[in-house]
């Protein structure tokens, strides 16, 4: 059949306006989307003016100016050699940038030494896109390239780095005839002249130019010679650049340098170390990728006590000089980024969620915090022995991505291509070192000063809870399940927990007599565990549906209890249909979204361990802000009034998108964004992982570090991160029942120290129901079975923990023979033995593997 | 069209094999149509047996299975299977045409079909030591479907017996060499599109 021109007209327009309006939807939506921006902070840059010192009432350091002053510190400054050091009004103790022995290091040499001299070293990819470093001293010190300029309480050193020099000095190894007439012949007596033009002869590639003979390159004294009569001649290195241009063809090769500022600034009792990074300027062909900033700030020599703190997992310590000078510690804050992070994951690690570190001396403590620029960072802390005689802890700061992508049809070194970002990212780098006095200078002193500090900036706020502690039930709902009609599979929900059989559980709990249930609810709402994405709310009818939820929720907050809805933002499973992936996830510079799953124990590699619900996308930040809106918008009609954030606490992604990259840093600023309106809209946050950035919305915080990585190089194991923050957020780690090993005792005393409350992982029905699903990582969860063991366990640690809720942790001391001693702020003492031998510490007699309470 | 005597032919096919065949070559009683209505219903019978048999005859994990892509894998195999005898035949001075084939293809698969699901309800049950009644069963169909099938490709192509059997052995070559030429061309087209794919990626990494 023919169609007619008019109906075949009215088609194709049709279709137009189709593809028309469907282009149009996506720009809207999603190419020119960025509400995110409105999150971003924005840096400002203080103008400078012409460095003075300062008048110095009483010189506290000789050989320094002082550079700045308030009631508490002195900055000095050796205009020289750019080095600091900070002198503490209180106790007379100077903290310096450089070590002030380090002419006397018998380890360090050649560029250890320049390494000990410098204030910092940049990593660059150069022209050959290979990676090279550059310290500060060698190339910018020592060869005078900097200025100093004066700031309102500090003062900022601009560096020029880069090697201006030619291996001739300022003679051309190539000139034209007559430009080396003209102005260096020309103005020279006869006699030097002729010694000049005797050293060049007539280019055989270049014609009409002159080379410099092979023998007088390779003869320094003959160099020399030529070099002061050059400048003699008033030859200058501009001169010296326009014949290297005109040999090249009018080309001229521009010089690999950075100019890079570096602010230092007193305020209160803190030194704030800055790199407004906006203003690094980059010329040639280098291209910085990163910084590592004042690594000897404070640190320790090699016949001086003391250790370095580092935010390993819960927290670590490593002693000065302990010998384990083979290994550094590396750590990246709030874990790696998810565009970065490798497939395979040769150890199963604990993340460092604090951007603090410290160094404690005899008599003094330097305690540092990254303000700004902390997601870009790894902390890096070496012991002596190894490169130099110094232990030392710095920051080493991300300032361009960079990824080596691999190449098809390419073997070999060669397949891998580096990709650079084209610019370096915009922010302040920001350290601020705390100086403590005597009587704080301990680990336990830094965690005091940090609390308060947080306590003044409003982020936590002491003695809200008191009575029992909380008991954490993380109640397994829903769970994603492959069913069969005839042979022909789906996806279903399995029900492992109903709303009303949580109720069951609950009750049993309360029978008892544990009545501040803190319940987590996993798997409420758009399909179970791995729910769709949380862009609405349709809470699963198999579990019993809204009336349920809301009956829950009932029973909970009237008898003190609470009921929180598990949510995961940001990890979206490939099980989701109402998410784009192709356009709402994160990218890797090549293009591929951002792909994770599990990790396999057995082959350490990342995979969807055969369930394709475990396989998940990681959301772009840039649609992190449009899924929460969304979301809080269909929160209000639900009727329970707090939210557990699965991930968004927890880790942190940048998009490599290539139009539109949004790094690490400025995630973070997204997600602080999102969670305070997460924060107004509900009662209550539970936040699993529990990066510093997310204290001050959080009321509970599961999943935090329990424990530290035994890496090779570190000592001791401390609770850094819960002194920090015990009596000011409530918190818990694992669920006790999915722990790899089970011996009560070492569970029970971890609880202790660590002030944590108890948490188990519990469900209705049997877990062998889901031993074929992407949740078979709960092997253990029938509330059967361990209804029991969790009220004892809650009763001991309860009996001794409530005479302490509410109170912060103000000291923690490692004792000799295992037995460690926590004392908190309201008088009481607990005492941990973890040896098999019982101990007597003054009138107290600690049981083998058993702890004792003081002070009630 | 459909009508009641085409589809009942497949049950006259099975107890009249020769002069059932003979009739769909010559006189067309035959339907493409409820040939693969009939594959169909084995490939999902099939699926049902491996899926619901009594556990004392079945060693294969129910989770497994999924009966649209065996439905599907059975419908290819057929296709195959009468695509390469075709191709063999037509060498071979075959009379049958394609629709045949295929017609009697299908029509032999019917005492299966008719078997599998009234077995797989049997073995629900049978005890551990009873488990030959059921494999009686489902043997006699399946030799049933092969005496079908070898005296509907002779009957169809005119061809004598032992030339039957060569040219299932040569249509069993060819099926291998179906195979072998789509996946080779699989794997060009996929190596053409990771060239493309690189192209790309290189030239926005580089450029």
């Amino acid at each position: 059949m023919r169609k007619k021109p008019g109906v075949r007209l009215i088609i194709t327009l049709a279709a137009v306006f189709g593809l028309a309006a469907y282009a149009a939807y996506l720009c809207i939506n999603y190419y020119f989307y960025n509400e995110y921006a409105e999150c971003l902070a924005e840096y400002a840059y203080e103008s400078g003016s012409a460095f003075t010192p300062l008048e110095d009432s009483e010189k506290s350091i000789p050989k320094m100016v002082l550079a700045a002053e308030n009631d508490i510190l002195k900055l000095y400054t050796n205009t020289k050699t750019t080095e600091i050091a900070v002198y503490d009004k209180r106790s007379g103790v100077i903290t310096w940038s450089n070590p002030p022995d380090r002419d006397k290091d018998a380890i360090a040499s050649g560029r250890n030494r320049i390494a000990l001299n410098s204030q910092f070293m940049v990593s660059y990819y150069d022209k050959t896109m290979t990676e090279a470093t550059m310290y500060n001293y060698d190339f910018s010190v020592e060869r005078g390239q900097y200025e100093i300029e004066k700031l309102e309480n500090g003062i900022r050193y601009i560096y020029f780095l880069g090697d201006l020099t030619s291996p001739t000095g300022i003679v051309p190894p190539i000139i034209q005839i007559e430009r080396l007439e003209q102005m260096v012949l020309s103005k020279l007596d006869e006699k030097d002249a002729r010694s000049i033009r005797s050293n060049y002869m007539e280019s055989k590639d270049h014609p009409g130019f002159l080379e410099l003979t092979s023998g007088i390159i390779v003869s320094k004294v003959g160099l020399q010679k030529m070099n002061k009569l050059f400048e003699q001649a008033g030859y200058t290195t501009e001169d010296f650049d326009y014949d290297a241009a005109l040999a090249a063809g009018g080309e001229v090769q521009e010089r690999t340098t950075f100019t890079i500022p570096l602010e230092y600034r007193l305020a209160g009792d803190r030194l704030e170390v800055t790199i407004p990074a906006a203003e690094i300027i980059e010329t040639g062909s280098g291209k910085i990728f990163g910084i590592s900033l004042l690594s000897f700030f404070g640190a320790g020599g090699i016949d001086e006590e003391g250790y370095i703190l580092v935010p390993n997992g819960s927290g670590s310590l490593i002693y000065f000089n302990n010998g384990k000078k083979t290994e550094r510690y590396n750590q990246y804050i709030y874990g790696p980024d998810e565009t970065a992070r490798s497939l395979t994951v040769v150890e199963e690690t604990v993340k460092a969620r604090l951007p603090v570190f410290g160094i404690k001396k005899e008599n003094s403590a330097v305690f540092c915090e990254i303000t700004g620029g902390d997601t870009l960072a790894n902390i890096i802390a070496n012991v002596s022995g190894n490169l130099n005689s110094y232990n030392n802890v710095y920051p080493y700061f991300t300032l361009r991505g960079s990824e080596k992508v691999s190449m098809f049809g390419v073997e070999g070194i060669s397949a891998d291509v580096p990709t650079l970002e084209k610019n370096i990212y915009e922010l302040d780098l920001k350290i601020n070192y705390y100086f403590l006095e005597q009587k704080d200078a301990s680990y336990s002193g830094m965690a005091n000063y940090y609390r308060n500090k947080l306590i003044d900036d409003g982020i936590l706020s002491p003695g809200k809870d008191s009575g029992s502690i909380p008991f954490y039930l993380d109640v397994l709902g829903g769970v994603k399940r492959r069913e069969s009609f005839l042979g022909v599979p789906y996806m279903g929900i399995y029900q492992m927990t109903g709303f009303d059989e949580a109720q069951l559980i609950v009750k049993e709990f309360q029978k008892n007599n544990i009545n501040n249930i803190r319940v987590n609810y996993l798997g409420w709402f758009n399909g179970g565990y791995y729910h769709d994405a949380a862009k609405n709310i349709k809470i699963d009818r198999v579990l019993g549906g809204r009336k349920g939820l809301e009956k829950l929720n009932e029973l909970l907050s009237e008898s003190g209890g609470r009921l929180y809805g598990d949510v995961a933002f940001q990890s979206i499973s490939f099980e989701s249909d109402n998410f784009n992936w192709r356009l709402e996830s994160a990218r890797y510079y090549s293009g591929f979204v951002v792909v994770h799953g599990r990790t396999n124990p057995a082959t350490l590699r990342t995979s969807g361990m055969g369930y394709y619900e475990v396989l998940h996308d990681v959301i772009s930040p840039k649609f992190l802000v449009r899924h929460i809106d969304k979301f809080l918008n269909a929160f209000e009609k639900v009727n329970i009034d707090n939210l557990s954030l699965r991930d968004l606490g927890d880790i942190i992604t940048s998009d490599k998108h290539r139009t539109n990259i949004i790094n690490r840093q400025e995630a973070k600023q997204v997600i602080m964004r999102q969670l305070e309106k997460l924060d107004a809209n509900c009662e209550h946050l539970m936040i699993n992982g529990g990066n510093a950035y997310t204290w001050a919305y959080a009321s509970d915080i599961a999943g935090i570090p329990d424990g530290h990585n035994p890496y090779h190089i570190v000592d001791e194991e401390i609770p850094f991160y819960q002194m920090v923050i015990h009596g000011c957020i409530n918190y818990t780690s694992k669920p006790i029942n999915l722990s790899g090993t089970y011996d009560r005792q070492d569970i029970l005393l971890k609880l202790l120290e660590y002030g944590a409350a108890p948490r188990f992982t519990l469900s209705y029905r049997d877990s062998s129901e889901i031993k074929y699903t992407g949740l078979n990582i709960f092997y253990s969860t029938h509330y059967e079975t361990w209804l029991q063991d969790a009220a004892d366990i809650y009763h001991e640690v309860n009996e001794v923990l409530k005479h302490v809720a509410g109170s912060t942790i103000s000291g923690h001391f490692l004792l000799d023979g295992g037995v460690r001693k926590i004392v908190y702020d309201n008088g009481c003492v607990i005492y941990i033995n973890k040896s098999s031998t019982p101990r007597n510490i003054g009138s107290v007699t600690i049981p083998a593997k058993g702890y004792a309470l003081e002070g009630v | 069209m459909l009508n009641k005597e085409k589809l009942l032919y497949p049950f006259y096919v099975i107890s009249h094999p020769f002069d059932g065949f003979y009739e769909i070559r010559h006189r067309n009683k035959g339907s493409v149509t409820v040939a693969l209505m009939i594959v169909f219903l084995f490939g999902l019978s099939f699926s049902i047996t491996r899926r619901y048999a009594g556990f004392v005859v079945n060693r294969i994990n129910p989770r497994t299975v999924n009966s649209i892509a065996e439905i599907f894998s059975v419908m290819l195999a057929v296709l195959l299977f009468s695509a390469a005898n075709w191709s063999i035949t037509c060498l071979m001075e075959g009379e049958g045409r394609f629709r045949d084939i295929i017609t009697v293809a299908g029509y032999s698969m019917l005492p299966m079909a008719l078997t599998f699901i009234p077995t797989t309800i049997l073995s629900w049950f049978i005890a551990a030591d009873e488990e030959n009644l059921y494999y009686l069963i489902n043997g006699v169909s399946i030799i049933l479907f092969v005496f079908l099938l070898l005296v509907g490709i002779m009957t169809v192509h005119g061809f004598s017996f032992g030339k039957t059997l060569i040219t299932l052995f040569l249509t069993f070559v060819s099926v291998i060499l179906i195979i072998f030429v789509v996946l080779l061309l699989f794997y060009l087209v996929n190596q053409v599109y990771l060239f493309l794919e690189s192209l790309y990626t290189e030239l926005i990494m580089r450029v």
